[in-house]
């Protein structure tokens, strides 16, 4: 692809990416609410909240927290730019880490219970599913043979079929990152109140507008670096199907499941999640896969 | 000129630091340091500028004379200090384990030099071998070694202070402290340049008598066990030099020139890895690795600038730079693979150990020997791209390790504290300090940073290893994963204040402190940003000149780094990362009325006061902390596994290296 | 109405306080949760902490026990907000009137924007309360 055409989709990255990840947040909590026999908020809900958030007067309870905020979101969609730019995917990974890090030292930059509370489970977060994305990458790499994204463009052929186990674990990752139950540790969506809201408890009114955009950045980010399994040779459209329904069995596995406790997501993130990407990376440097 | 240049690195600063020993005016010792400090910046830069490298330089032979009488006087320095040690506090496993090792050292040497070699002393042409690579451990040495040495003028005063107002000091030991620090610069110096193996082994046991010495420099009991702790951990490598020397003598390569070794290593027979295997047990016992870190971590008793200088930016860097200087000798084979594994190892567990720590330069102290097992890691892959890195790496973790061990000491020196849970909110007090103290944190752990684009390249290098590339990235990542939390939750302990009531003050400016950390990120920043040039200037030179194809490693561009598999846009990057994080750092300020205290489920007191209303209506004071998980990932239960492991890998070691 | 204002009507989210009541209101308002009545379809989400939150909802009279934490939270909610007081003891002290203990109703101790009296309030009262205390964010 030319320059000219890669700044393009870089912006229009940007500017889509918010309303698609709105959009599925608000699906999401519409059928979460039909599959508990509710009628559930209307599917713009999450508009309503970020927008009516924005309006509201700031507060703070901390340092530096505001700086951390600002610089969650900025982050994340700078790995959004690096993404549609085509960029090495581990460093497209490590910008994202960086964005996703500045959540809980934000958190832990308040000296409140909760937040600090909440902020040390969203370091076991990471932990879990840090190592997973980043090796993931490895045998993406290796299959298409190169780290950039534009190495598997030019790939040609479907990964999914050679890389359905890395797959596997890309969604135990995924869970993590979005916060779904049983992984929903650092932070509650249901008012689950004994966390109070976790990682976001000290952060109010715009700053935690800031922080549901980035959310919804993250998650566009994720699902596509998903839908990357099956982006070229032919059937394109096979990407975003792949992207959706990896989403929903999100939103299933988040319905099903209370929450377990850190030690055992930990135990699976890294037990499950890594040895089933080394699994794969093994089986391609065997010549199986 | 090179003969100046090489006496002005090594001798200059053991002659300044013999006349420290003898100043006892704090102003004009302070004066000879600052003076042996700008020579030696100086000097190292200009050594860079000299061409064409390699450089081989053979001095008077009179120097291996002495070299020789030197080499044994210190071998009897380690037996006497001791033999005292045993009058004076008993029997203990440390000392007689220095005894043993020191023997086991000195014996071997001895028989070698005076019976088996044809001429005493055994003089090997160039006596020095001077290329990109030890250019680049000289600049280390020079440059961010200097500033510690500045640095610790004002950092021994305090310290010296603090200790006579405790009444634990009468008279000042500063002479002896400088001395050994100075002394230390030199022998580093003479070890990165050495080529004969006699010679290297000299200033190797140089380098571990000045660690020994400044390690129990404040004499207390736990100063002195942990510094025999340190001697004879690192002794135990000077056991594989001598054995390493004896071994290649004999063998059909007849030679103790180290370069030959590594050039024609293979023809010394079929047993040619075993060599190469002594001297990485040297370079291991040296950088602390798995099962010796616990040398490291006592020697974090020691004064702070001893800590910054020998503990993280050189000693132990010198461990790192044999492993990769010898690397091309063992390339392809499995001994090379194995190296890779037991670095990953070591990377994994020190990460995960750092996270139960809650003193800052424990933390530190694991974080170093977790980076120095990432370019062992680099040394095993053992391609272009991954002995780039390492080389990256070294000069990375140097310049960012320092500033991280001098910030933890000028906190000290503020707050009277190591421990990582009193530093809480400091913030607010040493808003200055606290900055650049995260700032160097981040410059360990984050995007645009060097250290970043090394385990960016480290990751992309693993990959291409074959079957065992696997294990080695399983290890890289996890390890990775745990050192963010263990930064990212130090960070989060600095920040986290409540909203103060009317503006901030700055914490006063004091120039030996603030300002050489400042000189330090900025070479931590500024070397990020210029990683093209740096790296074809240095690191590319150095590859070519150890036998490595540069092209294969990076290829650079106006604003990017390539690797063969992946680009990294390092000036892009870094732009974008600096707004992200400058602009909302400096403007995204809340007006005063906006503060509110934190969520305590309505029972906090007021803005401001970390209290809340608890039972009989009584204000109880708030206290967080942060979490180690020390039950499961205390020393206490992880050691159980990682000690052993270590001693398996470095057996496996060997058994490999002699299949 | 601007898209600030319908926003804020389309997404109030609540913090329950209950200030020392008999259980009764706190009840029904759990039942406006459920299934039946289902708050969520007009956005209203039960946040459970006072710096998300946009409507407090109080049940129960005003106490010298706790009246020091109301008014904690109701700081530490950020502005536009509204407060909507559950129950007949709420508006008034109710059957607590005149205990030795209560101070009266909620508006003795924090401005009030909404009453819901009943002795206990009925979710379907509940509900019109959010949606009167809304008009006054949408004109904030
Ligand atoms: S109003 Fe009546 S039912 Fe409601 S809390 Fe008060 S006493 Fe109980």
């Amino acid at each position: 692809m030319s320059t000219g055409c890669l700044i393009g989709s870089a912006v229009i990255a940007v500017i889509v990416a918010p309303w698609i990840g709105g959009l599925l947040r608000g699906i999401d909590r519409k059928l979460t609410a039909h599959m508990q026999g509710r009628i559930g908020p209307p599917i713009i809900q999450p508009f309503y909240d970020v927008i009516k958030l924005f309006g509201k007067k700031p507060m703070v309870a901390g340092g530096a927290q505001l700086a951390f905020a600002y610089a969650y979101l900025a982050l994340i969609i700078t790995a959004t730019v690096f993404f549609a730019l085509r960029q090495d995917l581990l460093v497209v990974l490590f910008i994202l880490f960086f964005g996703s890090l500045c959540l809980p030292i934000g958190a832990l930059s308040v000296k409140s219970p909760y937040s600090q509370f909440g902020g040390h489970r969203e370091l076991l977060q990471f932990l879990a599913y840090e190592p997973i994305l980043l090796l993931a990458a490895i045998p993406i790499a290796l299959k298409s043979g190169g780290f950039t994204i534009a190495n598997i463009f030019e790939y040609g052929q479907p990964l999914l079929p050679h890389l359905w186990i890395t797959f596997i674990a890309l969604l135990i990752a995924l869970a993590i990152v979005m916060r779904k139950s049983p992984f929903d540790i650092s932070s509650s969506e249901h008012a689950h109140q004994e966390l109070v809201r976790g990682v976001v408890t000290e952060y109010s009114g715009p700053y935690l507008a800031l922080i549901e955009l980035g959310h919804w950045y993250e998650m566009v980010l994720l699902l596509s670096i998903l839908g990357l399994f099956w982006v070229t040779g032919g059937l394109w459209w096979l990407s975003i199907i792949i992207a959706l329904a990896s989403w929903f069995i999100m939103l299933i596995v988040d319905n099903i499941n209370a929450r377990l406790t850190w030690s055992w997501m930990l135990k699976f993130a890294w037990g499950a999640g890594i040895s089933l990407v080394a699994l794969n990376i093994l089986f391609i440097n065997l010549g199986w896969m | 000129m090179i003969g100046t240049l090489v006496g002005l690195a090594i001798l200059f600063p053991i002659i300044t630091g013999l006349i420290c020993l003898l100043i006892k005016n704090h102003r004009a010792r302070g004066g000879i340091v600052s003076l042996t400090a700008v020579v030696l910046i100086i000097s190292s830069i200009l050594f860079l500028r000299q061409g064409p490298f390699p450089i081989e330089y053979s001095s008077a032979s009179t120097w291996d004379s002495v070299i020789l009488v030197f080499n044994y006087v210190i071998l009897a320095i380690f037996l006497f200090v001791a033999i005292r040690d045993i009058g004076q506090r008993g029997i203990s496993r440390h000392n007689i384990l220095a005894i043993a090792l020191t023997l086991a050292a000195g014996i071997p040497l001895a028989i070698f030099e005076f019976s088996w070699a044809p001429h005493t002393p055994l003089e090997v042409t160039p006596a020095l071998y001077i290329d990109h690579l030890s250019i680049i451990m000289c600049l280390i040495i020079s440059i961010i070694g200097s500033l510690i040495c500045v640095y610790a003028i004002r950092y021994m005063r305090d310290h010296e202070e603090h200790r006579m107002h405790l009444g634990e000091l009468k008279e000042t030991t500063q002479p002896r402290f400088f001395f050994f620090m100075l002394m230390f610069l030199g022998a580093m110096n003479g070890l990165v340049f050495a080529n004969n193996l006699l010679w290297l082994g000299f200033f190797w046991e140089m380098t571990t008598l000045a660690c020994w010495g400044l390690i129990r420099h404040d004499e207390t009991p736990i100063a002195i066990t942990n510094a025999f702790r340190a001697l004879w951990m690192c002794l135990i490598g000077s056991v594989g030099f001598s054995l390493a020397i004896m071994f290649l003598w004999n063998s059909s390569l007849n030679t103790i020139s180290l370069m030959e070794v590594i050039n024609n290593g293979a023809a010394a027979g079929p047993l040619f890895l075993l060599p190469f295997a002594l001297l990485c047990l040297a370079g291991l016992t040296k950088a602390a690795q798995l099962p010796f870190q616990s040398w490291l971590l006592g020697a974090m008793v020691a004064p702070t600038p001893v800590s910054a200088l020998l503990h993280s930016s050189t000693m132990v860097k010198a461990g790192v730079y044999l492993v990769l200087r010898i690397a091309p000798g063992f390339q392809g084979t499995h001994l090379s693979t194995l190296i890779a594994i037991y670095g990953g190892a070591v990377f994994l567990a020190t990460a995960i150990l750092a996270i139960s720590q809650s003193e800052a330069k424990k933390v530190l102290a694991y974080s170093t020997i977790g980076n120095l097992g990432l370019i062992i890691l680099c040394a095993g892959i053992n391609t272009p791209l991954a002995i780039a890195v390492g080389i990256m790496l070294l000069i990375f973790h140097a310049i960012s390790k320092g500033l991280l061990f001098l910030c933890a000491g000028a906190i000290e020196h503020h707050i009277w504290s190591r421990n990582i849970e009193d530093m809480e909110g400091i913030a607010r007090n040493l808003p200055l300090l606290t900055g650049i103290t995260i700032a160097g944190m981040l410059s360990m752990l984050v995007a645009p940073f060097g250290v970043l684009i090394a385990k960016w390249g480290a990751m992309e290098a693993a990959s291409s290893i074959g079957v065992w590339s696997t294990l080695v990235l399983v290890l890289l990542m996890l390890g990775s994963g745990a050192t963010t939390v263990f930064w990212a939750k130090w960070i989060g302990r600095f920040l986290c204040h409540s909203p103060v009531p009317g503006s901030s003050k700055m914490e006063p400016f004091i120039p030996l402190y603030h300002g050489i950390l400042l000189m330090l990120i900025t070479f931590a920043a500024v070397f990020s940003i210029l990683i093209a040039p740096v790296y074809n200037s240095i690191v590319a030179p150095a590859l070519t000149e150890t036998g490595y194809t540069a092209a294969l490693a990076f290829t650079t561009g106006a604003w990017f780094l390539k690797s063969p598999m992946g680009i990294f846009a390092a000036w892009p990057i870094f732009i974008i990362i600096t707004l992200a994080l400058l602009i909302p750092a400096l403007t995204a300020r809340a007006k005063p009325e906006a503060s509110r205290s934190s969520y305590m489920c309505g029972e906090n007191v007021e803005i401001g006061v970390d209290e809340f209303v608890a039972v009989a209506d009584e204000r109880t004071g708030l206290k967080t902390g942060g979490f180690y998980i020390e039950n499961i990932l205390g020393e206490g239960n992880l050691n159980r596994f990682v000690v052993p492991v270590g001693i398996v890998l470095l057996v496996i070691l060997f058994v490999v290296a002699m299949i | 109405m601007g898209i600030l204002s319908t926003s804020r009507v389309k997404s109030p989210w609540l913090l329950h306080f209950d200030c020392g009541s008999c259980n009764g209101c706190d009840i029904e308002i759990l039942a406006a949760l459920t299934p039946l009545y289902d708050i969520e379809r007009f956005g209203i989400v039960n946040m459970g902490n006072p710096k998300h939150a946009d409507v407090l909802l109080v049940t129960g009279p005003a106490n010298y026990r706790n009246y020091r934490v109301l008014r904690n939270l109701y700081e530490q909610m950020p502005d536009p907000k509204g407060v909507i007081v559950v129950g007949t003891c709420g508006c008034t002290g109710g059957v607590f009137h005149n205990c030795p203990n209560i101070i009266g109703g909620i508006d003795k101790v924090i401005p009030v924007d909404v009453y819901v009296p009943g002795c206990a309030a009925r979710p379907e009262a509940i509900i019109d309360g959010v949606v009167l205390a809304l008009k006054k964010l949408s004109r904030s």
